[in-house]
């Protein structure tokens, strides 16, 4: 498969602060790749790098194969972008923005124009200055989708919406994304939300890149394991060094494996350090838990191999 | 071409309220055609009155409407045409669309064109109606006027950031020429005093070609920022460029 976001080395600074540092980064096209990280940790600068908005300080990045400094037209009528933040020419209606975006994109496609706008329930008469935040996202998402992009990019596409608005475009993007072979990196702190999207997770905190894998890889290796342990037993130096955030109560101590191979190995690690652990269960973590435990674990020891 | 048409059409949708409004105002400063139309014998009497009441205000509004034109409305419309395309905002719609930075001066280009010439027709008219045909100086003095304009709301996002940095340039390129030229004045009395002339005023002034030679300079500087700043994006630069500009243009006056 072709590399169609490729990040060698990046370095960027914004606001006089280094917000991505040595970043590399691969993305695959036909992947959907969430890019998540806390407030502050870089996702928004590294995506204006890749859209040209901004310039790396160190290391180089491509998309489409074209350098991000030399994105041109030809480049961006094949790139679909969302933000939080984003503007758009508010004293249009929906019909004029959709005649606009008609006439600079080369490959719109007014059938699958009309689909989304029944899909997304946009009024087309009406002025986007009149619009909702939700609706507003929704009208973008549709000028970002009727030409069939072979990337969308979407910062924080949800941030502030409403449960019921962002369902409803995550469903529209589900409906898509099953109908077309897209490549989709987008950036979000509502995980939940990306969960549902995503087959590829990229982990950023404090401008490092801390973990880039499937969401299946992460979702098999990361386990939450309870042991029950009979009493006067142990102290925390009894657990390996490879597990994150052990905690032991009474009479059971937990931790998460983030190395989980399969039941038997885990029973063979627990006899090894809790001979006399009575019971164990495992259970797999949500991608929301995943990304807590790792941020926390980097916020405790920032030298942590994942 | 394509791509500029849509964003002409984009822009022209956008400030449609206000292009009607201009489309008016041109309307009215046209009317002062009427006057040199020949009229009937029933507007002397009779009937006459009838049609002489609104043609008073039409021509009370025509006059009225030139001036508002010329002193508010064309700027406030070019400054906000240019900003709604601001090159200084990274978030800018059109920054992650396929428009090229060229075909995007080329669109304002001809948005702001557009609008002249109607601006220019109005004044045809009264010109025509006042039987004053000295239009090049006002063609030049509209394209001095208007080229600041659009170079100080290139290098702006917004219109009271356009006021501090016109402020900020204007006084400070002023301040700085004056400076430069008192310098000169004072090195030419002391090379008067010691009998010889090591500066004089007139070897800082540029040149001595007066208002034209000041407004050629200015124009082209503006210009030259203008088309650098939709090619490059490089605001601090274009900023610099127009500090210059001022500044040599005031040290051209001044001299």
């Amino acid at each position: 498969m072709n590399q169609i976001i490729e990040i060698n080395g990046m370095t960027c600074c914004y606001g006089g602060t280094e917000a991505v540092r040595n970043l590399n980064l691969q993305v695959q096209e036909g992947s959907i790749y969430a890019f998540l990280g806390t407030n502050g940790a870089g996702k928004t600068t590294t995506i204006k790098t890749l859209l040209n908005l901004l310039k790396p300080k160190q290391g180089t990045a491509r998309v489409l194969d074209t350098s991000v400094e030399r994105l041109g037209p030809r480049e961006l009528a094949q790139i679909g972008y969302l933000s939080q933040d984003q503007k758009l020419p508010e004293a249009l209606t929906v019909r004029d923005l959709i005649e606009y975006s008609r006439a600079i994109y080369p490959t719109w496609d007014d059938a699958f124009c009309r689909r989304l706008l029944e899909t997304l329930s946009l009024p087309v008469n009406r002025k986007l200055a009149t619009f909702s935040r939700g609706m507003k996202i929704k009208a973008a998402l549709l000028i970002s989708l009727a030409y069939h992009p072979r990337l969308l990019i979407l910062d924080e596409p949800f941030s502030g919406l409403d449960a019921l608005v962002r369902d409803e475009l995550i469903q529209s993007l589900v409906e898509v994304f099953e109908q077309e072979i897209w490549t989709m990196f987008i950036s979000s702190h509502d995980i939940d939300d990306v969960e549902r999207l995503a087959d590829w997770v990229g982990i950023l905190d404090e401008g490092r890149l801390c973990l880039s894998e499937p969401l299946e890889s992460l979702r098999s290796r990361f386990r939450r394991i309870d042991v029950i342990l009979p009493e006067g037993e142990i102290s925390k130096d009894q657990l390996t060094k490879d597990v994150l955030l052990p905690e032991i109560a009474g009479g059971s101590a937990k931790w998460i494996d983030p190395h989980f191979i399969d039941n038997d190995a885990t029973s063979r690690q627990i006899e090894k350090h809790f001979p006399k652990g009575t019971a164990f269960a495992t259970s797999p973590l949500s991608l929301r838990e995943i990304f807590v435990t790792v941020t926390r674990v980097l916020r405790l020891n920032s030298q942590t191999i994942l | 071409m394509k791509t500029i048409l849509a964003h002409l059409k984009k822009d022209i949708v956008s400030f449609g309220r206000l292009a009607w409004i201009w489309t008016i105002l041109i309307g009215f400063d046209c009317l002062a055609f009427l006057d040199r139309i020949p009229v009937s014998h029933t507007w002397h009497g009779g009937m006459g009155l009838v049609f002489m009441i609104p043609a008073v205000i039409l021509s009370i509004l025509g006059a009225s409407a030139s001036l508002i034109l010329q002193i508010l409305f064309v700027p406030v419309l070019i400054v906000q045409v240019i900003h709604a395309d601001a090159l200084t905002e990274s978030d800018a719609f059109w920054r992650t669309r396929p428009i090229s930075r060229g075909a995007l001066l080329a669109e304002k280009a001809l948005f702001i064109t557009l609008l002249l010439a109607g601006m220019a027709l109005a004044a045809f008219a009264i010109r025509f109606h006042s039987g004053n045909a000295s239009t090049v100086a006002t063609v030049l003095q509209t394209a001095v006027f208007v080229s600041g304009l659009v170079a100080f709301a290139a290098v702006t996002s917004s219109f009271s950031r356009l006021i501090l940095n016109f402020i900020g340039i204007v006084l400070g390129a002023g301040v700085l020429a004056s400076m430069v030229l008192g310098f000169g004045r004072y090195m030419e009395s002391i090379g008067a005093n010691l009998g010889h002339f090591p500066m004089s005023a007139h070897s800082l002034s540029l040149s001595n070609s007066g208002q034209a030679g000041t407004a050629f300079l200015y124009l082209g500087g503006c210009l030259t920022v203008v088309i650098y700043q939709y090619l490059t994006l490089k605001t601090n630069i274009s900023r610099v460029g127009l500090f210059a500009t001022f500044f040599l243009a005031a040290l051209l006056q001044g001299g």
